[in-house]
């Protein structure tokens, strides 16, 4: 009878790749915790942090725990992944706090109250306190919480989940965003926004365009403009960093 | 006089956002950084949910103490009821990493997770 070939089990795979350095072992075992990396990055997508940002963070992540680990030790690989990703996320939140995506739902004061935030970190060397924001923007502390939570409410809605429309239709949630723009506020936003994307160039305005209008993901936009991903995720923080300093400094 | 808040609600994720809301409420008036404030949230929330796949959680009693600049926590699981639907994603190793990731001192239960988050990261 022919004898049936063994799985290695993962244990066995982190140790075959410590001695051997195969990429391909390395790949399979990223492959196997990549759950891990996505569930970090969700229950850190806060303040405006884009999920796929700290996804790529994750997964670097994940690669550098992966690459590290040493199964000799009598340590569980979740034991010492887990909280390797939750402080690279954390790092990254930290550092990037002020060039991280606002939603674009997130309002004017979202984008008054980040530019404070920018300042005041710049200013005091940390990150300010609750308090210090709302002394800041002049408004009360409540508001300043109910921006910050309207924020992760925001950011952590998917635009591409499907939802049903008045007919029973299905539609992505992103599909609702033009209501809720209705009104004074959303003229004089679009107005703004109009004004805002006048400051940038050809490239630029494509990017914008087909990412948040086209609700395309950054690889699918990269692929339509012949460009990578990450020059896509670089050159779309930059541009968010342009029209914010349009948006709050006119 | 200690200061102690208690926040009881029904055992469901629609209401985390009321959690969140206090946590951040008792963390600004301890002055929290905004960073540390998030993290606050993010580890009490969890708690929650962690106790909420346990059997027959009904109600959630929130024990914040806030002290000088760190938030004490403990998050009970009352009730007796069915279990809830379970949470397909849910890993109870990884929400205990994780927690022990976010917080300077931690203690897991049966129905009980007592935490501890410093006001600055």
């Amino acid at each position: 009878m022919e004898e049936q070939k063994k799985v290695p089990t993962i244990e066995e795979r982190l140790r075959l790749y410590r001695h051997s350095g195969d990429t391909d072992i390395r790949n399979q075992l990223v492959e196997d915790f990549r759950p891990m990396a996505a569930k970090t990055a969700r229950k850190f997508a806060r303040r405006g942090a884009e999920f796929e940002d700290l996804y790529q963070v994750a997964l670097m992540a994940l690669i550098k725990a992966i690459d590290r680990f040493d199964p000799d030790r009598d340590l569980k690989f979740t034991t010492y992944a887990v909280p390797t990703l939750v402080g690279e996320v954390k790092n990254y939140l930290r550092d990037h706090g002020n060039t991280i995506r606002l939603p674009r739902t997130s309002g004017e004061m979202a984008l008054r109250l980040r530019a404070a935030e920018s300042a005041l970190s710049q200013q005091m060397g940390r990150m300010p306190t609750v308090d210090e924001l709302a002394a800041e923007l002049d408004i009360p502390k409540e508001r300043v919480l109910e921006i910050l939570e309207a924020s992760n409410q925001v950011s952590t809605v998917s635009l591409d989940g499907s939802t049903e429309d008045e007919d029973g239709d299905t539609v992505t949630s992103g599909a609702w965003l033009g209501f809720e723009d209705e009104g004074y506020a959303g003229v004089e936003r679009r107005e703004l926004l109009r004004e805002a994307m006048s400051q940038l160039n050809d490239e630029e305005r494509k990017i914008i365009a087909l990412r948040y209008f086209g609700e395309k993901t950054q690889n699918e936009t990269g692929k339509a403009l012949g460009l990578s991903q990450m020059y896509v995720s670089r050159t779309e923080r930059k541009i968010i960093e342009k029209m914010r300093k349009f948006v709050t400094q006119g | 006089m200690e200061q102690r808040m208690i926040l009881e609600i029904p055992a469901a994720a629609e209401n985390m956002l009321v959690v969140r809301l206090t946590v951040s409420g008792a963390c600004t008036r301890l002055n929290f950084t905004v960073d540390a404030l998030e993290d606050a949230k993010v580890a009490v929330a969890e708690a929650c949910l962690m106790l909420m796949q346990g059997k027959g959680c009904e109600v959630l009693r929130v024990t914040l103490r806030p002290s000088k600049k760190e938030l004490l926590a403990e998050v009970e699981a009352l009730g007796e009821g069915e279990p809830l639907p379970q949470d397909e994603e849910y890993d109870a190793e990884y929400s205990r990493l994780m927690l022990a990731a976010l917080t300077e001192e931690l203690t897991v239960q049966e129905t009980r997770v007592t935490l501890r988050v410093a006001g600055e990261i």
